[in-house]
Protein backbone atom coordinates (compact mmCIF):
# COMPACT_ATOMS: atom_id res chain seq x y z
CA UNK A 1 0.00 0.00 0.00
CA UNK A 2 1.35 3.25 -0.44
CA UNK A 3 0.01 6.51 0.92
CA UNK A 4 -1.53 9.21 -0.71
CA UNK A 5 -0.25 12.52 0.72
CA UNK A 6 -3.37 13.65 3.09
CA UNK A 7 -3.71 9.95 4.33
CA UNK A 8 -3.97 10.06 7.62
CA UNK A 9 -1.35 7.34 7.95
CA UNK A 10 1.38 10.36 7.26
CA UNK A 11 0.37 12.10 10.76
CA UNK A 12 0.39 8.34 12.11
CA UNK A 13 3.79 8.03 11.04
CA UNK A 14 5.31 10.97 12.54
CA UNK A 15 3.49 10.13 15.43
CA UNK A 16 5.14 6.36 15.84
CA UNK A 17 1.42 4.93 15.57
CA UNK A 18 1.70 3.00 12.60
CA UNK A 19 2.52 -1.00 12.81
CA UNK A 20 6.38 -1.75 11.46
CA UNK A 21 4.48 -2.86 7.97
CA UNK A 22 2.78 -0.01 7.82
CA UNK A 23 5.57 2.46 8.48
CA UNK A 24 7.80 0.48 6.28
CA UNK A 25 5.04 1.73 3.31
CA UNK A 26 4.83 5.29 4.01
CA UNK A 27 8.71 5.42 4.00
CA UNK A 28 8.97 3.33 0.55
CA UNK A 29 6.78 5.96 -0.27
CA UNK A 30 8.52 9.34 0.67
CA UNK A 31 11.55 7.98 -0.78
CA UNK A 32 9.93 7.88 -4.36
CA UNK A 33 7.40 10.73 -3.71
CA UNK A 34 8.12 14.48 -2.85
CA UNK A 35 4.81 15.20 -2.22
CA UNK A 36 4.51 12.19 0.61
CA UNK A 37 8.20 14.22 2.21
CA UNK A 38 6.96 17.52 2.01
CA UNK A 39 3.57 16.23 4.17
CA UNK A 40 5.92 13.96 6.71
CA UNK A 41 8.39 17.06 7.24
CA UNK A 42 5.00 19.42 7.58
CA UNK A 43 3.63 16.55 10.17
CA UNK A 44 6.97 17.17 12.35
CA UNK A 45 6.63 20.84 12.37
CA UNK A 46 3.32 20.83 13.75
CA UNK A 47 3.99 18.63 15.89
CA UNK A 48 7.13 20.62 17.61
CA UNK A 49 5.27 23.66 17.63
CA UNK A 50 2.12 22.30 19.37
CA UNK A 51 4.14 20.55 21.86
CA UNK A 52 5.97 23.64 22.36
CA UNK A 53 2.86 25.65 22.59
CA UNK A 54 0.70 23.68 24.89
CA UNK A 55 3.35 22.34 27.34
CA UNK A 56 1.88 24.07 30.83
CA UNK A 57 3.65 25.25 33.95
CA UNK A 58 4.00 22.99 36.59
CA UNK A 59 1.04 23.14 38.76
CA UNK A 60 0.01 21.63 41.77
CA UNK A 61 -2.70 21.03 43.92
CA UNK A 62 -3.30 23.55 47.64
CA UNK A 63 -2.19 21.68 50.70
CA UNK A 64 -6.07 21.63 51.40
CA UNK A 65 -6.95 19.57 48.93
CA UNK A 66 -4.09 17.34 49.16
CA UNK A 67 -5.69 16.93 52.59
CA UNK A 68 -8.79 15.96 51.62
CA UNK A 69 -7.77 13.38 48.71
CA UNK A 70 -5.58 11.79 51.50
CA UNK A 71 -8.81 11.97 54.28
CA UNK A 72 -10.62 10.07 51.16
CA UNK A 73 -7.53 7.62 51.05
CA UNK A 74 -8.12 6.74 54.75
CA UNK A 75 -11.69 6.84 54.19
CA UNK A 76 -11.42 4.59 51.27
CA UNK A 77 -14.62 3.65 49.24
CA UNK A 78 -16.74 3.13 53.14
CA UNK A 79 -20.46 3.68 52.41
CA UNK A 80 -23.12 4.01 55.15
CA UNK A 81 -26.47 2.95 55.06
CA UNK A 82 -29.46 5.80 55.54
CA UNK A 83 -29.83 4.34 59.12
CA UNK A 84 -26.14 4.58 60.09
CA UNK A 85 -25.89 7.91 60.85
CA UNK A 86 -29.34 8.01 63.07
CA UNK A 87 -28.73 4.87 64.83
CA UNK A 88 -24.96 6.10 65.26
CA UNK A 89 -25.95 9.17 66.77
CA UNK A 90 -28.74 7.29 69.16
CA UNK A 91 -25.79 4.88 70.27
CA UNK A 92 -23.39 7.62 70.97
CA UNK A 93 -26.19 9.67 73.10
CA UNK A 94 -27.31 6.23 74.96
CA UNK A 95 -22.96 5.83 75.58
CA UNK A 96 -22.96 9.28 76.83
CA UNK A 97 -25.52 9.01 79.73
CA UNK A 98 -24.59 6.00 80.66
CA UNK A 99 -21.33 6.90 81.40
CA UNK A 100 -22.46 10.23 82.49
CA UNK A 101 -24.49 7.76 85.31
CA UNK A 102 -22.04 5.02 86.15
CA UNK A 103 -19.21 7.63 86.63
CA UNK A 104 -20.31 9.31 90.23
CA UNK A 105 -18.29 12.81 90.41
CA UNK A 106 -17.64 11.89 93.41
CA UNK A 107 -15.39 8.85 92.98
CA UNK A 108 -13.47 10.02 90.33
CA UNK A 109 -10.61 7.28 90.58
CA UNK A 110 -13.35 4.10 90.54
CA UNK A 111 -12.44 3.31 86.90
CA UNK A 112 -9.08 3.41 86.40
CA UNK A 113 -7.46 0.26 86.35
CA UNK A 114 -4.19 -0.61 87.77
CA UNK A 115 -1.52 -0.29 85.32
CA UNK A 116 1.02 -4.07 85.21
CA UNK A 117 4.59 -3.20 86.07
CA UNK A 118 6.78 -2.02 83.83
CA UNK A 119 9.89 -4.60 82.85
CA UNK A 120 10.04 -3.80 79.18
CA UNK A 121 12.73 -2.15 77.62
CA UNK A 122 11.21 1.50 77.22
CA UNK A 123 11.75 3.24 73.70
CA UNK A 124 14.45 5.14 72.66
CA UNK A 125 12.43 8.41 73.60
CA UNK A 126 14.37 11.55 73.06
CA UNK A 127 15.77 12.62 76.47
CA UNK A 128 15.87 16.48 76.62
CA UNK A 129 13.05 16.27 79.63
CA UNK A 130 13.52 14.94 82.75
CA UNK A 131 12.14 11.66 84.23
CA UNK A 132 9.07 12.82 85.33
CA UNK A 133 6.78 10.84 87.84
CA UNK A 134 3.23 10.53 86.39
CA UNK A 135 0.52 12.77 87.91
CA UNK A 136 -2.57 10.60 88.87
CA UNK A 137 -4.95 10.97 85.86
CA UNK A 138 -8.48 11.25 86.19
CA UNK A 139 -10.76 8.31 85.48
CA UNK A 140 -10.42 6.22 82.81
CA UNK A 141 -13.63 7.19 80.68
CA UNK A 142 -13.10 9.16 77.28
CA UNK A 143 -13.91 12.66 77.47
CA UNK A 144 -16.94 13.65 75.51
CA UNK A 145 -17.93 16.55 73.46
CA UNK A 146 -18.90 19.92 75.19
CA UNK A 147 -21.17 21.56 72.86
CA UNK A 148 -19.71 25.63 72.63
CA UNK A 149 -23.04 27.23 74.02
CA UNK A 150 -22.86 24.95 77.52
CA UNK A 151 -19.27 25.63 77.81
CA UNK A 152 -17.21 28.51 76.97
CA UNK A 153 -14.28 27.53 78.66
CA UNK A 154 -12.28 24.61 78.73
CA UNK A 155 -9.55 24.48 81.53
CA UNK A 156 -6.40 22.14 79.94
CA UNK A 157 -4.51 19.87 82.30
CA UNK A 158 -1.19 19.41 82.63
CA UNK A 159 -0.03 16.03 82.32
CA UNK A 160 3.19 15.56 81.14
CA UNK A 161 3.82 12.00 82.48
CA UNK A 162 4.47 9.39 80.15
CA UNK A 163 5.41 6.09 81.58
CA UNK A 164 2.53 4.83 79.50
CA UNK A 165 4.00 4.01 76.11
CA UNK A 166 6.34 1.98 78.05
CA UNK A 167 3.58 -0.36 78.95
CA UNK A 168 2.23 -0.31 75.92
CA UNK A 169 5.46 -1.78 74.02
CA UNK A 170 5.39 -4.19 77.08
CA UNK A 171 2.11 -5.64 76.00
CA UNK A 172 2.38 -5.75 72.16
CA UNK A 173 5.96 -6.38 71.68
CA UNK A 174 6.66 -8.88 74.74
CA UNK A 175 3.48 -10.26 75.14
CA UNK A 176 2.11 -10.26 71.83
CA UNK A 177 -1.83 -9.00 72.66
CA UNK A 178 -3.20 -5.27 72.42
CA UNK A 179 -2.96 -3.75 75.92
CA UNK A 180 -6.26 -3.45 78.24
CA UNK A 181 -8.28 -0.49 76.90
CA UNK A 182 -8.35 0.82 80.32
CA UNK A 183 -4.56 0.30 80.52
CA UNK A 184 -4.34 3.16 77.65
CA UNK A 185 -3.67 6.72 78.17
CA UNK A 186 -3.20 8.94 74.88
CA UNK A 187 -2.40 11.86 77.23
CA UNK A 188 0.85 10.29 78.38
CA UNK A 189 1.61 8.37 74.88
CA UNK A 190 1.98 11.77 72.98
CA UNK A 191 3.69 13.36 75.83
CA UNK A 192 6.89 10.61 74.78
CA UNK A 193 7.71 12.69 71.75
CA UNK A 194 8.54 16.26 71.61
CA UNK A 195 6.55 18.33 69.44
CA UNK A 196 7.74 20.94 67.21
CA UNK A 197 4.20 22.91 66.44
CA UNK A 198 4.40 25.61 63.33
CA UNK A 199 1.40 27.19 63.95
CA UNK A 200 0.87 30.19 66.74
CA UNK A 201 2.49 30.49 69.68
CA UNK A 202 3.91 32.59 72.76
CA UNK A 203 6.15 32.52 75.26
CA UNK A 204 5.66 33.37 79.16
CA UNK A 205 8.57 35.18 80.95
CA UNK A 206 9.44 36.48 84.63
CA UNK A 207 11.52 36.52 87.32
CA UNK A 208 15.63 36.87 86.35
CA UNK A 209 17.33 34.67 84.27
CA UNK A 210 20.55 32.94 85.84
CA UNK A 211 23.48 35.30 85.04
CA UNK A 212 25.42 35.01 81.97
CA UNK A 213 27.27 37.74 80.43
CA UNK A 214 25.12 38.03 77.93
CA UNK A 215 22.03 38.90 80.14
CA UNK A 216 24.23 41.88 81.80
CA UNK A 217 21.89 44.68 81.65
CA UNK A 218 19.86 43.38 78.88
CA UNK A 219 16.54 43.78 81.20
CA UNK A 220 15.34 40.33 80.27
CA UNK A 221 13.33 38.54 82.07
CA UNK A 222 13.24 33.74 82.41
CA UNK A 223 11.76 32.19 79.65
CA UNK A 224 9.68 30.32 82.01
CA UNK A 225 7.43 28.42 79.35
CA UNK A 226 6.57 28.35 75.63
CA UNK A 227 2.76 27.15 73.84
CA UNK A 228 2.73 26.48 70.36
CA UNK A 229 -0.13 25.26 68.50
CA UNK A 230 -1.08 23.97 64.86
CA UNK A 231 -4.00 23.30 63.39
CA UNK A 232 -4.55 19.63 61.27
CA UNK A 233 -7.59 18.28 59.09
CA UNK A 234 -8.76 15.64 61.59
CA UNK A 235 -8.67 12.43 59.81
CA UNK A 236 -11.00 10.29 61.38
CA UNK A 237 -13.76 13.39 61.38
CA UNK A 238 -14.22 15.14 58.02
CA UNK A 239 -16.57 18.39 59.84
CA UNK A 240 -13.75 18.45 62.85
CA UNK A 241 -10.32 19.63 62.80
CA UNK A 242 -7.56 19.27 65.44
CA UNK A 243 -6.22 21.29 67.57
CA UNK A 244 -2.61 20.19 68.40
CA UNK A 245 -1.12 22.53 71.80
CA UNK A 246 2.57 21.71 73.11
CA UNK A 247 3.41 23.34 76.40
CA UNK A 248 7.39 23.26 76.89
CA UNK A 249 9.05 24.51 80.12
CA UNK A 250 12.01 26.98 79.55
CA UNK A 251 13.80 24.94 81.58
CA UNK A 252 15.10 26.88 84.33
CA UNK A 253 12.71 25.74 87.38
CA UNK A 254 9.22 24.41 87.82
CA UNK A 255 6.25 26.65 86.71
CA UNK A 256 2.54 26.52 87.25
CA UNK A 257 0.72 26.83 83.92
CA UNK A 258 -2.82 27.43 83.40
CA UNK A 259 -3.97 27.07 80.35
CA UNK A 260 -7.61 27.57 79.09
CA UNK A 261 -9.59 27.01 75.80
CA UNK A 262 -12.41 29.60 74.97
CA UNK A 263 -14.09 28.27 71.85
CA UNK A 264 -15.46 31.25 69.52
CA UNK A 265 -19.42 30.83 70.00
CA UNK A 266 -19.73 31.83 66.17
CA UNK A 267 -17.53 29.30 64.31
CA UNK A 268 -17.47 26.82 67.22
CA UNK A 269 -20.90 23.93 67.44
CA UNK A 270 -18.71 21.92 70.02
CA UNK A 271 -15.27 20.74 70.79
CA UNK A 272 -13.31 17.67 72.94
CA UNK A 273 -10.01 17.20 74.67
CA UNK A 274 -9.05 13.98 73.88
CA UNK A 275 -7.87 11.28 76.40
CA UNK A 276 -9.61 10.93 79.60
CA UNK A 277 -12.27 13.06 81.82
CA UNK A 278 -10.95 16.52 82.75
CA UNK A 279 -12.77 18.93 84.67
CA UNK A 280 -15.12 19.64 82.63
CA UNK A 281 -16.00 15.92 81.96
CA UNK A 282 -15.96 15.18 86.13
CA UNK A 283 -16.13 18.17 87.57
CA UNK A 284 -13.64 17.64 90.63
CA UNK A 285 -11.51 19.94 91.82
CA UNK A 286 -9.11 22.20 89.29
CA UNK A 287 -7.10 20.52 86.72
CA UNK A 288 -3.23 19.57 87.30
CA UNK A 289 -0.95 22.66 86.43
CA UNK A 290 2.67 21.60 87.62
CA UNK A 291 5.18 21.59 84.73
CA UNK A 292 8.24 20.59 85.66
CA UNK A 293 11.76 22.39 84.73
CA UNK A 294 12.38 20.97 81.20
CA UNK A 295 9.34 19.20 80.75
CA UNK A 296 6.72 19.08 78.15
CA UNK A 297 3.29 18.05 77.10
CA UNK A 298 1.01 17.64 74.60
CA UNK A 299 -2.77 18.13 74.19
CA UNK A 300 -4.69 18.13 71.24
CA UNK A 301 -8.68 19.23 71.05
CA UNK A 302 -11.23 17.96 68.23
CA UNK A 303 -12.92 20.87 67.19
CA UNK A 304 -16.13 20.32 65.01
CA UNK A 305 -16.72 23.98 63.30
CA UNK A 306 -19.97 25.41 61.56
CA UNK A 307 -18.03 27.28 58.83
CA UNK A 308 -15.28 26.16 56.94
CA UNK A 309 -12.83 28.46 58.04
CA UNK A 310 -12.43 31.50 60.41
CA UNK A 311 -11.67 31.66 64.33
CA UNK A 312 -10.99 28.44 66.47
CA UNK A 313 -11.27 30.71 69.47
CA UNK A 314 -8.14 31.71 71.81
CA UNK A 315 -6.05 30.07 74.25
CA UNK A 316 -5.70 31.68 77.84
CA UNK A 317 -2.69 30.92 80.04
CA UNK A 318 -0.80 32.56 82.67
CA UNK A 319 2.56 30.83 84.06
CA UNK A 320 3.05 31.00 87.47
CA UNK A 321 0.29 33.07 87.77
CA UNK A 322 1.75 35.79 85.37
CA UNK A 323 -0.24 36.09 82.85
CA UNK A 324 0.99 35.20 79.38
CA UNK A 325 0.57 36.16 75.50
CA UNK A 326 -2.91 35.01 74.63
CA UNK A 327 -2.99 32.92 71.38
CA UNK A 328 -5.60 33.55 68.96
CA UNK A 329 -6.15 29.94 66.70
CA UNK A 330 -7.02 30.35 63.24
CA UNK A 331 -8.28 27.70 60.97
CA UNK A 332 -5.59 27.62 58.30
CA UNK A 333 -7.37 25.40 55.51
CA UNK A 334 -4.65 26.20 52.94
CA UNK A 335 -1.35 25.88 55.62
CA UNK A 336 0.10 22.44 54.48
CA UNK A 337 1.01 20.41 58.30
CA UNK A 338 3.83 20.33 59.67
CA UNK A 339 5.69 16.90 59.82
CA UNK A 340 5.03 16.96 63.87
CA UNK A 341 1.70 17.89 63.49
CA UNK A 342 0.96 14.86 60.74
CA UNK A 343 3.08 12.31 63.40
CA UNK A 344 0.88 13.91 66.50
CA UNK A 345 -2.43 13.01 64.89
CA UNK A 346 -1.22 9.29 64.36
CA UNK A 347 -0.20 9.14 67.60
CA UNK A 348 -3.75 10.57 68.92
CA UNK A 349 -5.75 8.49 66.40
CA UNK A 350 -3.82 4.95 67.93
CA UNK A 351 -4.04 5.90 71.35
CA UNK A 352 -7.78 6.34 70.97
CA UNK A 353 -7.90 3.56 69.10
CA UNK A 354 -6.24 1.51 71.52
CA UNK A 355 -8.19 3.01 74.65
CA UNK A 356 -11.42 2.21 73.37
CA UNK A 357 -11.25 -0.50 70.12
CA UNK A 358 -12.65 1.40 67.06
CA UNK A 359 -14.31 5.34 68.54
CA UNK A 360 -15.09 7.29 65.79
CA UNK A 361 -14.35 5.26 63.04
CA UNK A 362 -10.79 4.72 63.26
CA UNK A 363 -10.05 1.21 62.48
CA UNK A 364 -6.71 -0.53 61.22
CA UNK A 365 -7.27 0.82 57.57
CA UNK A 366 -6.86 4.51 58.40
CA UNK A 367 -4.21 3.86 60.93
CA UNK A 368 -2.15 1.63 58.49
CA UNK A 369 -2.81 4.82 55.93
CA UNK A 370 -1.78 7.77 58.80
CA UNK A 371 1.37 5.43 59.35
CA UNK A 372 2.26 5.41 55.84
CA UNK A 373 1.90 8.72 55.32
CA UNK A 374 4.31 9.18 58.27
CA UNK A 375 6.69 6.91 57.25
CA UNK A 376 9.99 8.55 55.55
CA UNK A 377 14.09 7.55 55.73
CA UNK A 378 14.54 10.63 57.47
CA UNK A 379 12.46 9.62 60.48
CA UNK A 380 13.86 10.09 63.93
CA UNK A 381 14.61 6.85 65.65
CA UNK A 382 11.94 6.87 68.32
CA UNK A 383 9.32 7.89 65.86
CA UNK A 384 10.21 5.07 63.56
CA UNK A 385 10.09 2.47 66.40
CA UNK A 386 6.63 3.88 67.53
CA UNK A 387 5.71 3.51 63.87
CA UNK A 388 6.95 -0.77 64.08
CA UNK A 389 5.20 -0.59 67.24
CA UNK A 390 2.03 0.51 65.58
CA UNK A 391 2.44 -1.53 62.73
CA UNK A 392 2.62 -4.86 64.85
CA UNK A 393 -0.63 -3.67 67.14
CA UNK A 394 -2.64 -3.58 63.80
CA UNK A 395 -1.68 -7.43 63.76
CA UNK A 396 -2.67 -8.20 66.63
CA UNK B 1 1.03 5.17 49.41
CA UNK B 2 -0.84 4.21 45.72
CA UNK B 3 -2.54 7.53 45.86
CA UNK B 4 0.30 9.35 46.80
CA UNK B 5 2.20 8.05 43.93
CA UNK B 6 -0.79 8.67 41.64
CA UNK B 7 -0.55 12.52 42.63
CA UNK B 8 2.72 12.53 42.31
CA UNK B 9 2.90 11.06 38.90
CA UNK B 10 -0.12 12.48 37.20
CA UNK B 11 -1.48 15.52 39.60
CA UNK B 12 0.84 18.41 37.59
CA UNK B 13 -0.36 16.88 33.97
CA UNK B 14 -3.97 16.03 34.73
CA UNK B 15 -4.49 19.96 35.94
CA UNK B 16 -2.61 21.05 32.89
CA UNK B 17 -5.11 19.08 31.15
CA UNK B 18 -8.01 20.05 32.54
CA UNK B 19 -6.73 24.06 32.80
CA UNK B 20 -6.70 24.16 29.05
CA UNK B 21 -10.24 22.66 28.96
CA UNK B 22 -11.71 25.07 31.56
CA UNK B 23 -9.07 28.20 30.98
CA UNK B 24 -9.07 28.48 34.86
CA UNK B 25 -6.51 26.82 36.94
CA UNK B 26 -8.84 27.23 40.07
CA UNK B 27 -11.62 25.10 38.97
CA UNK B 28 -8.94 22.84 37.38
CA UNK B 29 -7.68 22.09 40.32
CA UNK B 30 -10.89 21.34 42.02
CA UNK B 31 -11.77 18.94 38.95
CA UNK B 32 -8.28 17.01 39.88
CA UNK B 33 -9.19 17.04 43.60
CA UNK B 34 -12.20 15.18 42.34
CA UNK B 35 -10.27 12.86 40.11
CA UNK B 36 -8.07 11.56 42.55
CA UNK B 37 -11.16 11.72 45.75
CA UNK B 38 -12.65 9.33 43.40
CA UNK B 39 -9.74 7.90 42.56
CA UNK B 40 -9.57 7.05 46.19
CA UNK B 41 -13.15 5.17 46.18
CA UNK B 42 -12.09 2.36 43.39
CA UNK B 43 -10.95 -1.18 44.07
CA UNK B 44 -6.98 -0.27 43.54
CA UNK B 45 -6.84 -3.71 41.61
CA UNK B 46 -8.81 -2.50 38.96
CA UNK B 47 -7.41 0.43 38.36
CA UNK B 48 -3.84 0.21 38.68
CA UNK B 49 -3.22 -1.50 35.22
CA UNK B 50 -5.06 1.17 33.49
CA UNK B 51 -4.56 4.30 36.03
CA UNK B 52 -3.72 6.90 33.18
CA UNK B 53 -6.24 6.37 31.43
CA UNK B 54 -8.49 5.97 34.35
CA UNK B 55 -7.23 9.27 35.68
CA UNK B 56 -7.74 11.63 32.23
CA UNK B 57 -10.82 9.85 31.56
CA UNK B 58 -12.11 10.98 34.50
CA UNK B 59 -10.75 14.31 34.96
CA UNK B 60 -11.91 15.09 31.40
CA UNK B 61 -15.25 14.25 31.94
CA UNK B 62 -15.88 16.15 35.14
CA UNK B 63 -14.12 18.92 33.16
CA UNK B 64 -16.74 18.86 30.54
CA UNK B 65 -19.55 18.49 33.09
CA UNK B 66 -18.08 21.82 35.17
CA UNK B 67 -17.43 23.61 31.52
CA UNK B 68 -21.70 22.72 30.30
CA UNK B 69 -22.82 23.91 34.02
CA UNK B 70 -20.62 27.03 34.04
CA UNK B 71 -21.75 27.87 30.42
CA UNK B 72 -18.30 29.39 30.41
CA UNK B 73 -18.85 30.75 26.83
CA UNK B 74 -17.45 34.39 27.88
CA UNK B 75 -14.31 35.10 26.16
CA UNK B 76 -11.37 34.39 28.10
CA UNK B 77 -10.24 37.30 30.09
CA UNK B 78 -6.54 38.08 30.91
CA UNK B 79 -6.83 37.21 34.16
CA UNK B 80 -7.54 33.99 33.68
CA UNK B 81 -4.86 33.25 31.31
CA UNK B 82 -2.46 34.82 33.84
CA UNK B 83 -3.36 32.16 36.19
CA UNK B 84 -3.41 29.40 33.56
CA UNK B 85 0.31 30.26 32.64
CA UNK B 86 1.54 30.38 36.36
CA UNK B 87 1.67 33.47 38.47
CA UNK B 88 4.95 32.06 39.58
CA UNK B 89 6.97 32.88 36.84
CA UNK B 90 8.91 35.74 36.30
CA UNK B 91 6.89 38.34 34.81
CA UNK B 92 8.32 38.06 31.22
CA UNK B 93 8.41 34.59 31.06
CA UNK B 94 4.71 34.46 32.65
CA UNK B 95 3.41 36.89 29.83
CA UNK B 96 5.26 35.69 27.08
CA UNK B 97 3.94 31.89 27.57
CA UNK B 98 0.30 33.59 28.12
CA UNK B 99 0.56 34.58 25.09
CA UNK B 100 1.76 31.43 23.25
CA UNK B 101 -1.53 29.48 25.58
CA UNK B 102 -4.17 32.35 24.64
CA UNK B 103 -3.09 32.54 20.79
CA UNK B 104 -3.18 28.79 20.24
CA UNK B 105 -5.89 27.89 22.48
CA UNK B 106 -8.13 30.61 20.63
CA UNK B 107 -6.92 28.44 17.62
CA UNK B 108 -7.76 25.67 18.96
CA UNK B 109 -11.43 26.38 20.05
CA UNK B 110 -12.23 26.67 15.98
CA UNK B 111 -11.60 23.20 15.92
CA UNK B 112 -14.43 20.96 16.12
CA UNK B 113 -15.11 19.70 19.93
CA UNK B 114 -13.50 16.14 19.22
CA UNK B 115 -10.89 17.43 16.93
CA UNK B 116 -9.84 19.51 20.14
CA UNK B 117 -9.91 17.02 22.45
CA UNK B 118 -7.88 14.46 20.33
CA UNK B 119 -5.24 17.01 19.48
CA UNK B 120 -4.74 18.21 23.40
CA UNK B 121 -4.63 14.24 24.40
CA UNK B 122 -1.91 13.87 21.79
CA UNK B 123 0.35 16.76 21.96
CA UNK B 124 -0.19 18.20 25.31
CA UNK B 125 -0.42 15.03 27.50
CA UNK B 126 1.65 13.10 24.82
CA UNK B 127 -0.60 9.54 25.08
CA UNK B 128 -0.72 7.28 22.96
CA UNK B 129 -3.71 6.43 20.25
CA UNK B 130 -4.70 3.56 22.44
CA UNK B 131 -4.73 5.47 25.88
CA UNK B 132 -7.07 7.85 23.46
CA UNK B 133 -9.18 5.75 22.41
CA UNK B 134 -9.61 4.16 26.38
CA UNK B 135 -10.60 7.89 27.51
CA UNK B 136 -12.30 9.49 24.81
CA UNK B 137 -14.27 5.91 23.19
CA UNK B 138 -13.30 6.90 19.89
CA UNK B 139 -11.44 4.00 17.72
CA UNK B 140 -7.75 4.55 16.86
CA UNK B 141 -8.94 5.03 13.20
CA UNK B 142 -11.36 7.86 13.66
CA UNK B 143 -9.04 9.32 16.36
CA UNK B 144 -5.77 9.26 13.36
CA UNK B 145 -8.57 10.70 10.96
CA UNK B 146 -9.34 13.24 13.39
CA UNK B 147 -6.23 14.51 14.40
CA UNK B 148 -4.54 14.54 10.79
CA UNK B 149 -7.59 16.85 9.60
CA UNK B 150 -7.48 18.39 12.94
CA UNK B 151 -3.48 19.72 12.43
CA UNK B 152 -4.77 20.01 8.38
CA UNK B 153 -7.25 23.09 10.04
CA UNK B 154 -5.50 24.14 12.30
CA UNK B 155 -2.46 25.29 10.02
CA UNK B 156 -5.02 26.60 7.44
CA UNK B 157 -6.79 29.11 10.53
CA UNK B 158 -3.01 29.90 12.33
CA UNK B 159 -1.85 33.58 11.75
CA UNK B 160 1.17 34.15 9.78
CA UNK B 161 3.23 34.66 12.68
CA UNK B 162 1.97 31.86 14.68
CA UNK B 163 3.08 29.53 11.96
CA UNK B 164 5.46 26.77 12.04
Amino acid sequence: MHPHPDDPQITAYVLGELSPEAAAAVEQAAATRPAVQEKIQEAREIQRFLKERLTTPTAQLLPRQRENIRRSARLGGRSFHPWFIPAAAAAVLALATFIMIRIPAENPTQAAAPVPAVHAPALPVEPPAPQIAPQPLPAAAARISIFTAGASTLELPILPGKSNLTTLTQSIHEDGKLPPHESVQPDEIINSFPLRLQGTAAIARGGSPPWHPDNRDSGMSAHLATVSTETIACPWKPSATLLLISVRSGGLADCDIKLSYRPDPANIARYRLLGFPSKAGTPRGDPPTRLPAGAYTTLAIEIESTKPKGALGTLEWSADDKPAPSISLQHRADAEPSDDARFATLVCAWSLWLASGQPDGIDREMLSSLARENTSATLPGERAELIKLIEKSLKL
Amino acid sequence: MFIEQAMVDYESALIGYASTILHDIDLARDVVQDTFTRLCQQNVEKVRDNLKSWLFTVCRNRAFDVLRKDKRTQPLDDIHWQKVAGPELPPDEASARQDRLKQITACLDRLTANQRDVILLKFQQDLSYREIQAITGLTTGNIGFLIHTGLQRLREILPNDLRP
